[in-house]
């Protein structure tokens, strides 16, 4: 799970996936790749839970199952926490390979939180992963970030490359005021994996804890599917914008 | 909004991608030299050009040859 632009919800998204996935009935590792500057335990509510994290697995302080901690809000879904502190730590990408491979025949996924950027953490990450999902939102920033990052990840050979916009509002794309997941897509010639609204919801909760009756829940779900599966079925995030009754909730959405 | 915000976009994606490393471009014209060398005795390194637009690379290679080497094809 990358993306470049830092901020865009590469954490968020890599966790509500695989809590969906496990859903699903998958064995789901979520391992934090974000080397000092590590939150992927505070988005699944198991910071007080993390006693030992990737550089004890590497550097041979512990096995890697005493690293995983499951998350209380979704079984089956394991988080291996980041180095959380900022002192510099060697992580070697033999040793996150090995690491990776070891854990293999435990999961069904390994989800690999990138850190924002392209430097060592980035290049550790990739080379260990066999798929990519880049995770951008509408905003130029963000998708030229994006844009730079999928140019790289062509040189890996990976087996699939794909897109997430994140972050999308319905309201402004029907009005024309922002760029669409298609046009997106079409621009940066990526498939697209999956589109997420803009819900608070994602904001204010732990991943897992999200309402099932909320946009974000349904669309965390078919991301799952589409993941699963290969597919791109997309979220329908305009539908309830277009239209006569659309345009009275988009202006009841500007003035609230 | 959204056509500005779109041209925006690719013209920034466009002037991106067009900053290729020298490395990326050496590497290019050592593979477009290595096939020229099979049909043409060149003499100096093949020059690319690249220009983007509208989202189309024009690319423009030119290359000096002192001659052209014997080769045909074979008949089906």
């Amino acid at each position: 799970m990358t993306s470049g632009k830092g901020g865009v919800g590469k954490t968020a998204v890599a966790a509500n996936l695989g809590i969906r996935l496990a859903r699903a009935s998958k064995r789901v590792c979520i391992m934090d790749a974000d080397f000092g500057l590590n939150n992927l335990d505070v988005v699944t509510g198991v910071e007080n839970l993390v006693i030992y994290d990737v550089a004890d697995c590497v550097e041979g302080r512990c096995r890697a199952k005493q690293a995983i901690v499951e998350c209380p809000s979704a079984k089956n879904v394991y988080i291996l926490p980041s180095v959380h502190s900022l002192a510099k730590c060697s992580i070697s990408e033999k040793g996150v390979n090995e690491l990776i491979e070891g854990l293999s025949s435990l999961f069904d996924y390994i989800i690999i939180d990138c850190p924002a950027g392209i430097t060592d953490g980035f290049s550790l990450a990739v080379k260990a992963a066999e798929e990519a999902l880049v995770v951008t939102t509408p905003q130029l920033s963000s998708l030229r970030d994006a844009d730079k990052v999928l140019s790289l990840l062509r040189g890996y050979g990976l087996k699939s490359v794909r897109l997430v916009v994140n972050r999308i509002r319905g309201d402004l794309v029907a009005s024309g005021e922002m760029l669409s997941p298609e046009e997106i897509e079409k621009t940066l010639r990526c498939r697209l994996a999956g589109v997420i609204p803009e819900d608070d919801n994602v904001f204010l909760r732990n991943a897992g804890l999200i309402p099932s009756d909320s946009s974000s829940y349904k669309a965390f779900k078919i991301l799952a599917s589409n993941v699963a599966t290969g597919k791109s079925k997309i979220y329908d995030y305009v539908s309830k914008y277009s239209g006569f009754w659309g345009a009275i909730r988009r202006g009841i959405k500007r003035n609230v | 909004m959204k056509k500005t915000e779109l041209k925006r976009l690719k013209t920034v994606i466009e002037n991106d991608r067009l900053s290729m490393t020298s490395e990326n471009v050496a590497l290019i014209i050592k593979d477009v030299a290595a096939v020229l060398e099979d049909y043409f005795a060149l003499s100096g390194e093949p020059e690319m050009k690249i220009e983007a637009k509208n989202c189309e690379y024009r690319l423009t290679i030119t290359a000096k040859a002192a001659s052209i080497k014997a080769f045909s094809t074979l008949q089906k």
